[in-house]
């Protein structure tokens, strides 16, 4: 028997399992994110499309809506050639490219300031709150759902698994604006124990993020608990379970690790919509971050803040789902290959 | 040097109005250095037992002593306890993994072993690797397998093979106790006996305590000091293989006996 074929063998499994290239930007590494980056590429070049197109459909004089009925004729006239609304669609479209590689955006027609101040001021208390929901809502629906799946694996406790199925899909169907109003009569109107809306202290904070992230973390923890249940079926579990392997040790190291990617594949596109319901939540709380300026801006035909915002929005949801898939390829080099 | 001890053994299934007790207050003692015989037709609960006794069920009431520690229940150090009772499973085409070597399995329960002695004793000197793969040749020829063949993978081997394969897989391991479940009864008879025998004269050279899980009267009564005869996940009689297969008391036990089926007697009439 040659012993260095033995040696061989012994390691064979592991070759088996995929391998992406050594090098994190050589290879099957270098083909995912080039393929990656083409795809973000086209999904920018749609979104500004879109937004330049969408706000131009909605019917309605969006100068006559900023200067008022009492303006004259000529000065309507006037203004809309200052601002390049008279030249053909095609000429403003190429404008609003140039604008944009230039970092301008052009100026509201109402607040009268360029777009991009407007962001800048409005932009850092729509991450907070978006920020905190998502951290909160992971902290919370992972070890929910890992509870749960603990509990009920192989059948244990029927009626704990059928009240915690049946809350946890009420609550995720709720939309998020109903949990706002709800939480407001609650805490803010019935017990006086948190301030209403507005952005004040740190207890403001606490209202918006919980309507933001409870809808999450019912839904997540739901994705969590199912998938924790698949791999705590898995052989290598029960192996676990035989060396006496402390429980803590098997749901920490062995089971975590393993419902972590597609939990996380399913948090990306939660995350979307948790970025989207900034917008409601915002509005209900008065919250004086993005939400309320796109709602202000479509209202008014304020069509470069209108643009502006829905780019930043989508840029947003675009650099989430971007961070997710590459770290799933961190995780489990097989998502990558997957994708071909 | 061992002795396996079951205690009021129960293991459940399934919860709720759903839940099925397979054991059900089992009390079996295995003495060091015996070959004791577990009879009894499927779903007796026979293998659930010696499953427990390794760890892949979980008993739902009772103890399972190696030598007097609760294996079932070790917490810290006592662990490892565990790792000196092994088992050979009854279906020798799944119980290998086809994508390892025979060698690679086999070396696998080596390394355990070796990091096993180096936690029972500061001063024990690990085998090199060298010693490793040479001590997988030993152990194949210790079942009377070709020792060049380590490199080769179980698809090339025969049913008998791979049984005689897990067993040095499980000898590896230096046990005290091996659990053997019903590791011929997917062997033809020519190939049983060189099984059987080779169980014998390895459990006589190590000393090892077993526990002989099987259906076959026959079989056992060759095998075996004493026979334990289970139904429903109950012991109904247990004795010295001679006492039992001569003198059965239980009713169920006579029967078991008489089916076994004679050559010249007809099965019916």
């Amino acid at each position: 028997m040659s012993e260095t074929k033995l040696r061989e063998e012994a390691t064979s499994p592991k070759s088996l399992a995929p391998k992406l290239g050594k090098s994190p930007w050589g290879g099957q590494w270098g083909a995912f994110l080039a393929r990656r980056l083409g795809r973000l590429g086209i999904s920018i070049v749609v979104l500004v499309t879109v937004s330049f197109l969408m706000i131009r459909l909605i019917p309605g004089d969006p100068v006559r809506n900023a200067l008022g009925i009492m303006a004259s004729q000529d000065v309507v006239e006037a203004r809309r050639e200052a601002l390049g609304l008279n030249l053909p669609l095609w000429e403003q479209y190429l404008r609003f490219w140039q604008g944009l590689f230039t970092g301008n955006l052009g100026d509201s027609f109402t607040l009268q300031m360029p777009v991009t101040t407007v962001i800048g001021q409005r932009l850092p208390a729509t991450l907070e709150i978006a920020f905190m929901a998502l951290v909160f809502m992971l902290a919370c629906a992972i070890p929910i759902g890992m509870i749960a799946a603990a509990l009920t694996r192989g059948g244990r406790r029927r009626g704990l698994e059928l009240g915690y199925t049946g809350v946890s899909g009420f609550i995720a169907v709720i939309p998020e604006f109903l949990i706002g109003v709800g939480l407001i009569y609650v805490f803010a109107v019935q017990f006086h124990l948190l301030p209403v809306a507005g952005r004040s202290g740190p207890d403001s904070y606490i209202l918006p993020v919980l309507a933001l992230s409870i809808g999450g973390i019912a839904g997540v923890s739901r994705i969590v608990r199912a998938e924790a249940l698949t791999v705590l079926g898995q052989d290598y579990i029960r192996t676990a379970r035989a060396k006496r392997m402390s429980s803590w040790r098997i749901y920490m190291r062995h089971a975590l690790p393993n419902l972590l990617t597609s939990s996380l594949t399913i948090g990306g596109l939660v995350l979307g919509g948790l970025i989207a319901g900034t917008v409601l939540v915002e509005f209900i709380f008065s919250w004086p971050g993005l939400g309320m300026t796109i709602v202000a801006s479509i209202k008014d035909k304020d069509f470069p803040l209108a643009q502006g915002v829905i780019i930043v929005y989508g840029l947003m949801v675009l650099l989430v789902t971007l961070i997710v898939d590459i770290l799933l390829v961190l995780l489990d080099p097989r998502s990558a290959l997957k994708e071909n | 040097m061992s002795t396996l001890e079951f205690r009021d053994l129960w293991v459940r299934f399934g919860s709720g109005h759903t839940a099925f007790d397979a054991v059900r207050g089992v009390n079996l003692t295995v003495a060091s250095g015996k070959v004791v015989g577990l009879v009894g037709e499927s779903g007796s609960g026979k293998s659930t037992i010696a499953r427990t006794a390794v760890g892949l069920s979980e008993p739902h009431h009772g103890q399972i002593l190696l030598d007097g520690v609760d294996v079932a229940h070790a917490k810290g150090s006592a662990v490892h306890a565990r790792q000196r009772i092994q088992m050979v499973f009854q279906d020798p085409y799944s119980c290998l993994d086809p994508r390892m070597s025979i060698g690679a399995s086999i070396r696998e329960a080596i390394d355990v072993t070796e990091k096993r002695k180096r936690r029972e004793s500061a001063n024990y000197q690990p085998l090199s690797r060298a010693a490793r793969d040479a001590r997988v040749g030993e152990l194949l020829a210790l079942v009377e397998l070709d020792p060049a063949r380590a490199s080769a993978f179980p698809g090339g081997f025969s049913g008998g093979q791979r049984q005689r394969v897990a067993l040095a897989r499980a000898l590896a391991a230096e046990p005290d106790v091996l659990l053997a479940d019903e590791i011929t009864s997917a062997l033809d008879v020519s190939v049983q006996g060189t099984v059987l025998n080779l169980l014998l004269d390895l459990q006589k050279q190590l000393n090892l305590t077993v526990l002989f899980i099987s259906h076959n009267l026959a079989v056992v009564s060759r095998v075996c000091d004493e026979i334990v005869v289970m139904n429903r996940g109950e012991i109904i009689e247990h004795g010295p293989t001679s006492q039992v297969i001569d003198n059965p008391q239980d009713p169920y036990t006579q029967e078991l006996i008489e089916a076994v089926p004679q050559i010249g007697v007809p099965l019916f009439g």
